[in-house]
């Protein structure tokens, strides 16, 4: 039994002290009332220390995107925040990958799930990606507006005032766009959240019936 | 065939038994397995989040040598239950007149 909680301790370890002395203090006590002392009797009661944990750690990065997203009108810069949503929800996206992984559904339901994940970050990602493309192609234009505007302005001024002046529109143009394009990225993420959560809510249901029938026979 | 159990549902069970007496972790996960197909690790995320709601709390008690930890329904627990049986009660009755009830 020892042996088998250090395990999962080394597999909790993603987590934070607190809640993983608390996770392990309940299963420390579960194995204990159920009186499971061999590795092996542990193994056949909760599965195995790294499915258990990876399990355990999907279910805490649902939890803590579910209030991140309650709770998000909160602190920091928009790009600040958006990378923050970025690597939580992309942290997100591998601990249920994982916990899809190591339950015990069919290969095709696995390779079905873990195609449909990666395609969802692809597509999210190239969706991400192309907006920053654009953005980053209409300042590259607007800077270099400015630049050939004020290198001709003294030759022909009004060329020169133009060039400047339409670059410095773009710029302005993005400048109140920004609030939109962070809009527009927030919202891909919280839809690959979404859909992620529920394809593992849908995966995780067969597990239970399996075991169940496992039991039966 | 086994129709999955959605998680308000099960939060209800836990809850209704809860109203009961209070239980360890083991002990509840027992009783829930007598009648329902759950997995042995179902209930730890489900205790953690009725313990957020503030639905339920938790005390310790000293058994041969070490603790364990009592789950204990709060008043708010026992609202939410009562919510969670009357929406049960509705969504029955509904399926039953679609589907027809055990006498029907």
């Amino acid at each position: 039994m020892d042996t088998y909680l250090a395990e999962l301790k080394r597999a909790l370890a993603p987590l934070n002290p607190d809640e993983q002395s608390e996770v392990l203090a309940y299963y420390s006590e579960y194995l204990q009332d159920a009186q499971l002392k061999t590795y092996d009797e542990c193994v056949k009661e909760l599965g195995s220390s790294r499915s258990l944990a990876r399990k355990i750690l999907a279910d805490y990065s649902i939890r803590t995107s579910d209030e991140e997203w309650e709770t998000e009108t909160g602190s920091g810069s928009g790009a600040k925040r958006v990378r923050h949503q970025v690597s939580s929800v992309w942290r997100m996206i591998v601990l249920i990958g994982l916990a899809i992984l190591s339950s015990p559904v069919t290969i095709p339901v696995i390779i079905l799930a873990i195609t449909t994940l990666i395609a969802l970050a692809g597509v999210a990602g190239a969706m991400v990606l192309t907006l920053a493309v654009l953005v980053v192609a209409a300042l590259l234009v607007a800077v270099v507006m400015i630049v050939a505007g004020a290198g001709v302005i003294l030759t022909t001024p009004f060329t020169g005032l133009f060039y400047i002046g339409a670059g410095l529109i773009i710029i302005g143009g993005f400048m109140m766009g920004l609030p939109v394009l962070e809009w527009a990225v927030m919202l891909i993420i919280r839809g690959v959240s979404k859909v992620v959560k529920r394809l593992y809510r849908k995966i995780r249901r067969p597990e239970k019936e399996g075991t169940h029938h496992e039991k039966n026979v | 065939m086994a129709i999955p159990i959605s998680s308000d549902l099960l939060d209800g069970c836990v809850l209704a038994l809860l109203k009961q007496e209070d239980y360890y972790g083991y002990a509840l996960t027992r009783r829930v397995k007598e009648v329902l197909p759950i997995s042995e690790s179902t209930l730890y995320p489900v205790l953690r989040r009725l313990k957020k709601n503030q639905w339920l709390t938790t005390y310790d008690q000293p058994y041969q040598g070490r603790n364990r930890r009592y789950y204990q329904l709060t008043p708010a627990g026992n609202d939410q239950l009562r919510l969670i049986q009357q929406e049960w009660h509705q969504y029955r009755q509904a399926i039953d007149q679609l589907m027809g009830g055990e006498e029907a």
